[in-house]
């Protein structure tokens, strides 16, 4: 059981998140056309779980740029050009500073991806008519209820933060 | 003005485009067509076509492909290292500043490929295993530009994407028509405008920026280094990898600020894009235009105090008072002179100056590199094989035809894409009401 | 393209169904290829290496695919023979090079003999006899020019009869000619070219490496002239300071530069009309009765007779053969008077026909035709309508002949006023004999059947004698076997064979003879007071003309001026500043009457007040390549004198031609790459310590193989180059290397892969260091590393290999080489090859294709050649000597030396202990291979101060 409440404006949502974190009530989520708290915005803390995954890409690239630098002219075809030794380890740094880069970018995007399971072009809350314009000028707070009896109480409790809409719905995630 | 009207001006030209759009789109079309007839040219006759000889092997292709990668950089430049320092104002402009890295990587990469001898076989300076066994010389500065372009390139394009998914997202409710709004859902991904996607979004961002940050370093310290790890003199110095990246932002600035100010005209973004960002630009243009005199000093002095007299020379006589003397000259005054106008609040409130100067300086850094590239090369070598350089329409065709593909491009990406990041600016301006709140 | 061809023909090849044997092989092939030549049209199928009665160069193994024979057979200029040996892939002469038995030679060959097998295969010569505007035929010719006929229309005497032939001095002409004037003892038979010395009966011969103190007069004697290498051989001898006989001492007086005057210690520019005043002065000074006719004379005559009396018998006068006669005799009187003669000079009959015979003047031959005494006209080679003084009018003259008949190669202007055009055999293609400059005889044998069904003169002449089919070797081995002379009296067959093989007849150059002291004739012409002077002096490319349809040379920097397709007016800086023109400027020179419009070339050395033109060029036949090529010069000639009067006017500052010059820089600025030292400062040398141990660059422990045998290096003596060219002709022939024409010349895009370099010691001077620069083949290549793609890397020999296949052309090799020895394939050069240029190809030379690097290989195709042949020795060592490259093969002068490194008592490892040895840009650190030993002047002052 769910419900999704629709706010004209940024400030109404902000509000009636606060006053609903003040309530204790954990289980909330925000759908807006731009973030609304400051940890949204700002991200200050939480991407460490993208980082690991990014340094990890990074060091495979990294090592996989200079070994096959290292293995093609010092190892498969060894030549002498220009009188220079073979493994020229200041030679391989380039390539393998930008191949790292490379895989460490790569790492973050496809990781945020992932986490976020996209791309899925449909999702069920796209169903409740009017989400569209979370993305325009309206601002939506999902609240999770353990169960549906709450649901009147809930009401209640939230009209005086006016939003515009308040929809109830089962199925919808 | 509010949101609605915001999202109104930045959405604006994907409905109908402003009435001049068709008339630049034929005129850049026209170039493009320039363009394609003379790398065919080239391609069927050789690399004859142009002006280039012995001593002067690389000319215009070598410097037009430094300048557009300079070009290159001021994208990132901005996104990147200003997101870094929490510069809110680099919002209006990072979005057409990333834009015209991407287009400027892609045309720069062209060059390269098109002066080979045989740009049938690109593919030899890629590491892979072959029946002849041979394998890319890691010693030679070329195959280290293969990784670093390519890595530039995709990483910009993954930071541009990354930012531009909301906007998409906006895109896909807000316009009307069902495949217009089904293109655009697709590149939205399914965006959904969650707070955990905003929070994700924006840490993969700012990785993302620190790691741009170092490429933007990194990239054009590499180019440099296809000059600097020559014997050339004019060419074998060490102060070029910071010398060369200074310059490319220094360029990079110039060209957005060359197309912001004719842009915010054309499509009333004069609110979003207001005369504070142009005037921040300014400053930073005159920074970084300072930061480029220092260099030319240090290279000079460098050349100056050289117990080779023939590096002393290049510097001395050839440059300044060679067969391109006067381009030499005029390279300095462009870039050297015209950024002092920013001292001067006056001037760097003026619309009209401040593009004027933008392309002033745009010249000025092509011309730089000419005299880095040409100069020293006709006069390298021994004296008996000293040659000058006179360019084909051929050469001509090219530039200009890389600058019509240029405006082509961004002309297109003004006409498709949100031109820039309505969350974030939405919500540096909700920031501030929130503060202005008693 | 073409050149693949050839060699799929070449592998395809190998059956038998032609009975000549192993020849048959190339003759597939070569069918093949010339089927397909429009050049070749009524050529007969069967063309191909003339059955065996032409033998290898001394006894060699029998023909094998793919492994050259050498056959020596001589080159006739001005009808002076230069024994030649010439490189034969399957009946394909693909290389000249000098027999070392020839004197005219001793093994090393110039700049004409190098290009003649280009010319050979010049698609651009005349392939059909021709009469009128109509195909003909040989027999056509023989029915009208039949005895019985001919004594029709010029009386039985033969009285309207002429021959005007180019300067002969094969006894088998002269046999010829002497059993026609007994069938026409009335017919005129004239001889003429440009530059022949008919008017000596008696040629001086010079011993230059007995002569301390060598004053060449206007006399560019290294560079041109019959017997101009050996000279160069026996002056180079004696430049070296470590020369066990001194260094010699040239003093050059002269009024253009030429290459003997950049090579003397002492380069004075005088007037034409300054010399003989100048002469009579040092004459009397060295008769020690100064001052008596014309007072002291110029200031640099005093110590030139010092310098002469110091060395007494030990000296020698040159006098340029372009000189007026009284100069000529001054010089001789000189020569007298320090008793020279004998000793540095002495005289031989002329071989000449005709020689120092007004009766068989061109002159002579004018006058007939301008009384209309000549019915039939018979020219036998030359180009006598354009290379004639133009006041003659020989032009018009011709036409005005009733029946004409000309032999030549191609369809030139002379061919354009005959009537008859017949086309002649070249060199290579034909049977016949002549003489050296000092009488020595030498066979000429062909190394291919006519290309185009050319004919030689001696075939033309039995015509005369109403013997249209004789063979020309047949003829050849009658006249030899009449004459029976081969030294000994031993048999015919023996002797013929070893003269085949040898290509010259030992011990049959002329008896020296008495020369009366020639009396002083009384000076013609005194051209003091002429305002400007003009000299008229051959092409050192085109020659009289003769050459200019050939590619290589036209494309042949000219020594010093490095000018390119085409001619100009050389002036010193000072009267050209008087004209207000630059190099390049159009100028009206005026003489004679005509004048010609003639860009000018701003000469620093050159005398004030004087111009030098060049002929051979303006050419308007049917030579595709000359056509236009230059400016016409010979409208300005007058009869008889090399010199003349001329008024000078600067056209308006608009007219402006460029000049396709490849070096336009002489000076040495800071990088000195050429370096030069007086005697005493190289007396002050230290000995020269070794930049590195002998294992040369250490090999990589990851290197599978070390360094091997063998490490090839080169050492060029500065002091013995003269900046002849003909290493660059050379190696241009061995190693395929494409002409690109005028405007890439311009564009700065030569592909030469070995270049001279003229060097000033200051802006403003005449440049006198002529350096040749090619790879330096650097131990810590510069090219190398900054090549993306591995395609040019080092051998374990010590080569800086180019993989062609490999390249792809980023030229960042070339940005990165301090010598810029490097050469693009802007465009692909041989793609509008003729299957019959291609022809001339090296077949052991890739020919590069479009957008790759090329450069000097050190000749690697001969160096693994040399290494196969020794492995297959038995396993031995490649011994020094062994291996010559191509531009060391041909050098007069012996100035570059090629072996390994690793022969510790080798001459590149002695050379490069010489002290005077040096590396080009040395502080580089790119360890070149290539070292440069530097050059010496032995100038008078210090010379005085060491006695």
């Amino acid at each position: 059981m769910k419900l999704f409440l629709e706010f004209g404006t940024a400030e109404d949502a902000t509000e009636a998140l606060e006053s609903l974190r003040a309530r204790e009530y954990r289980r909330l989520e925000t759908y807006s056309p731009f973030p609304l708290t400051d940890d949204d915005a700002h991200a200050p803390r939480g991407w460490f779980m993208l980082a690991l995954p990014a340094f990890a890409a990074g060091a495979v690239g990294a090592a996989l740029s200079y070994g096959i630098q290292w293995y093609a002219t010092a190892r498969s075809y060894p030549l002498n050009i220009g009188g220079r030794p073979a493994h020229a380890a200041a030679a391989f740094v380039p390539a393998t500073f930008e191949t790292m880069c490379l895989f460490a970018a790569s790492a973050l995007f496809i990781g945020f991806l992932i986490a976020e399971r996209l791309p899925r072009l449909w999702q069920p809350i796209f169903e409740i008519d009017g989400f569209e314009r979370a993305s325009i000028d309206r601002f939506w707070i999902v609240m999770d209820l353990q169960s549906p009896e709450l649901a009147d109480f809930m009401v209640e409790q939230i009209r005086p933060m006016h939003p515009i809409r308040i929809v109830a719905s089962e199925d919808a995630v | 003005m509010n949101d609605r009207a915001m999202i109104q001006t930045i959405l604006a030209p994907l409905d109908e485009p402003p009435r001049l759009w068709i008339v630049l789109v034929a005129v850049c079309a026209l170039g493009t067509l320039l363009w394609i007839t003379s790398v065919g040219y080239t391609l069927w006759m050789g690399i004859g076509a142009w002006g280039n000889n012995i001593p002067v092997a690389w000319a215009f292709d070598i410097v037009n492909f430094v300048w557009w990668i300079g070009i290159g950089h001021a994208g990132t430049f901005i996104s990147a290292f200003l997101l870094l320092l929490n510069q809110p104002w680099r919002d209006a402009v990072a979005r057409m500043a990333e834009a015209m890295t991407l287009f400027a990587l892609a045309i720069a990469a062209s060059f390269p490929l098109v002066h080979l001898g045989r740009p049938w076989f690109f593919y030899w300076l890629t590491p892979y295993p072959s029946t002849m066994g041979v394998w890319p010389n890691f010693k030679s500065a070329l195959p280290w530009d293969v990784a670093a372009i390519t890595t530039y390139f995709l990483v910009s394009l993954m930071f541009f994407y990354l930012g531009l998914v909301p906007d998409l997202a906006t895109a896909r409710d807000r316009l009307t028509g069902t495949t217009r709004r089904r293109i655009y859902g697709v590149f939205a991904l399914g965006w959904n405008g969650g707070g955990r996607q905003w929070r994700r979004r924006r840490a993969a961002l700012k990785m993302m920026a620190a790691i741009a940050a170092a490429l933007v370093v990194s990239v054009h310290s590499i180019v440099s280094l296809d000059f600097s790890i020559a014997q050339l003199p004019g060419w074998h110095s060490t102060i070029f990898p910071p010398y060369f990246v200074v310059g490319a932002i220094y360029s990079g600035l110039a060209m957005v600020l060359a197309l912001a100010v004719p842009v915010r005209a054309a499509y009333r973004l004069e609110a979003v894009i207001t005369l504070l960002h142009l005037e921040r630009l300014a400053k930073l243009l005159l920074t970084i235009g300072l930061l480029l005199v220092y260099c030319d000093a240090i290279e000079l002095y460098t050349a100056a105090s050289s117990h080779d007299p023939v590096e002393r020379a290049m510097h001395m006589v050839h440059w300044p008072f060679g067969p391109f003397g006067w381009l030499y000259w005029t390279m300095l005054a462009l870039t050297v002179l015209t950024p002092q106008l920013f001292w001067f609040r006056r001037f760097r409130c003026n619309v009209s100056i401040l593009f004027g100067a933008a392309v002033a300086i745009l010249m000025g850094m092509w011309l730089e590199r000419f005299v880095i590239v040409v100069a020293s090369l006709s006069r390298g070598g021994v004296p008996s094989k000293w040659h000058d350089y006179v360019p084909t329409w051929v050469d001509w065709g090219i530039l200009f035809g890389s600058l019509s593909i240029f405006g082509l491009f961004f002309l297109l990406f003004l006409r498709f894409v949100p031109a820039a990041a309505m969350g974030e600016l939405r919500r540096s301006r909700f920031e501030m009401l929130v503060e202005t709140k008693p | 393209m073409s050149v693949r061809q050839e060699e799929m023909a070449r592998r395809l090849g190998v059956d038998r169904e032609c009975p000549e044997g192993a020849d048959t092989v190339s003759r597939r092939g070569f069918v093949k290829l010339l089927g397909a030549s429009i050049a070749l049209a009524g050529l007969d199928g069967c063309t191909r290496m003339p059955a065996s009665n032409i033998l290898p160069y001394a006894d060699q193994p029998e023909l094998t695919p793919g492994i050259p024979q050498y056959y020596a057979t001589s080159m006739v200029l001005d009808g002076f023979a230069t024994g030649l040996l010439v490189e034969s892939h399957e009946g394909r002469p693909t290389k000249v090079e000098g027999n070392p038995d020839h004197p005219a030679s001793l093994g090393a060959a110039g700049v004409y003999e190098q290009a003649s097998v280009l010319q050979l295969y010049d698609p651009h010569r005349a392939g059909r006899v021709r009469h009128r505007l109509g195909t003909s035929s040989w027999k056509e010719l023989a029915a009208v020019l039949a005895p019985s006929t001919l004594r029709a229309r010029v009386g039985a005497g033969g009285a309207g009869l002429f021959l005007l032939l180019e300067p002969t001095s094969s006894p088998l002409d002269s046999e010829l000619l002497d059993r026609l004037i007994g069938m026409y003892p009335a017919a005129g038979v004239h001889f003429y070219s440009p530059f022949a010395r008919l008017n000596d009966s008696l040629l001086p011969q010079y011993d230059v490496s007995e002569a301390d103190v060598i004053v060449a007069v206007d006399a560019d004697f290294l560079a041109t002239g019959p017997f101009h290498l050996r000279y160069a051989r026996d002056f180079a001898a004696r430049r070296r300071p470590e020369a066990s006989r001194g260094m010699n001492r040239l003093y050059a007086i002269e009024p253009s530069v030429t290459v003997t005057g950049t090579a003397a210690d002492h380069r004075i520019a005088v007037r034409p009309g300054e010399i003989v005043p100048a002469l009579e002065v040092l004459l009397a000074a060295i008769r020690g009765t100064p001052g008596q006719r014309s007072g002291p004379g110029p200031d640099w005559v005093a110590p030139i007779a010092r310098d002469l009396r110091a060395h007494g018998d030990r000296s020698l006068i040159v006098a340029g053969p372009y000189l007026p006669e009284r100069a000529r005799a001054l010089a001789h009187q000189i020569n007298l008077a320090l008793g020279n003669i004998g000793r540095t000079i002495w005289f031989s009959r002329s071989p000449l026909l005709g020689a120092g015979d007004e009766r068989h003047s061109l002159a002579r031959l004018v006058d007939a035709l301008r009384a209309g005494h000549v019915d039939t006209l018979i020219c036998v080679g030359g180009n006598p309508s354009y290379a004639t003084p133009g006041a003659l009018g020989v032009a018009s003259l011709i036409r005005r002949v009733p029946q004409t008949v000309y032999l030549g190669l191609y369809e030139n202007e002379t061919a354009r006023d005959c009537q008859w055009m017949v086309p002649a055999a070249h060199f290579l293609e034909s049977w016949s004999d002549a003489r050296a400059y000092d009488g020595t005889l030498s066979i000429v044998q062909p190394l291919i059947e006519p290309l185009a069904g050319g004919k030689t003169s001696a075939e033309l002449l039995s015509l005369l004698l109403g013997m249209p089919d004789a063979h020309p070797y047949d003829l050849l081995r009658q006249a030899w076997r009449g004459r029976g002379n081969f030294g000994d009296g031993s048999d015919f067959e023996d002797g013929w064979r070893k003269i085949l093989g040898r290509g010259v007849v030992e011990g049959s150059s002329f008896p020296r003879e008495q020369a009366g002291s020639a009396a002083l004739t009384p000076d013609a012409q005194r051209q003091r007071s002429l305002p400007i002077e003009i000299l008229f002096r051959p092409d050192a490319r085109v020659r009289d003309g003769a050459f200019a349809n050939n590619g290589w040379l036209q494309e042949l920097p000219d020594p010093v001026t490095t000018l390119t397709w085409g001619n100009a007016a050389h002036l010193s800086p000072a009267t050209a500043q008087r004209f207000g023109a630059v190099t390049g400027d159009l100028l009206d020179i005026q003489s004679a009457g005509l004048t010609v419009r003639i860009p000018a070339l701003v000469m620093p050395g050159h005398a004030d007040d004087t111009v030098t033109v060049h002929f051979g060029y303006g050419r308007d036949g049917s030579e595709a390549l000359a056509r236009g090529v230059g400016v016409d010069v010979y409208p300005l000639w007058p009869d008889g004198a090399f010199t003349a009067g001329a008024s000078v006017t600067r056209m308006p500052s608009a007219s402006h031609r460029t000049l396709a010059i490849t070096q336009p820089h002489h000076t040495l600025d800071a990088s000195k790459p050429a370096r030069a030292m007086t005697l005493d400062e190289y007396s002050r040398l230290g000995p020269r310590k070794p930049s590195r141990s002998l294992t040369l660059y250490e090999p990589q422990a990851s290197l599978p193989d070390g360094p091997a045998r063998q490490q090839w290096a080169m050492t060029i003596d500065l002091g013995a180059c003269i900046g002849c060219g003909a290493c660059m002709v050379a190696c241009q022939a061995e190693n395929n290397v494409p002409v690109v024409g005028h405007d890439d010349v311009v564009r700065g895009r030569e592909m030469h892969w070995l270049r001279i370099d003229w060097y000033a010691a200051r802006s403003g001077e005449p440049a006198t260091i002529a350096q040749p620069m090619l790879c330096q083949q650097c131990e810590k290549a510069p090219c190398e590393y900054v090549c993306p793609v591995e395609a040019t890397v080092h051998s374990s020999d010590g080569l800086n290999e180019m993989v062609y296949n490999r390249c792809v052309g980023t030229r960042f090799c070339s940005n990165n080489c301090p010598y810029k020895v490097r050469r693009f394939n802007w465009f692909d050069y041989s793609a509008g090859l003729s299957p019959i240029e291609g022809l001339v190809k090296n077949p052991d030379v890739t020919v590069r294709e479009r957008g790759v690097m090329e450069k000097c290989t050190f000749c690697v195709q001969r160096i693994r050649q040399a290494e196969i042949a020794a492995r297959l020795d038995g396993r031995r060592p490649v011994r020094e000597g062994e291996i010559q490259t191509a531009c060391q093969q041909t050098c007069p002068t012996r100035a570059i030396v090629f072996g390994s490194l690793t022969e510790k008592d080798g001459q590149v490892a002695r050379d490069r202990r010489n002290p005077r040895a040096y590396a080009a840009l040395e502080d580089l650190g790119t360890e070149p291979r290539v070292l440069y030993l530097a050059r010496v002047r032995n100038s008078a002052s210090e010379g005085d101060r060491r006695k």
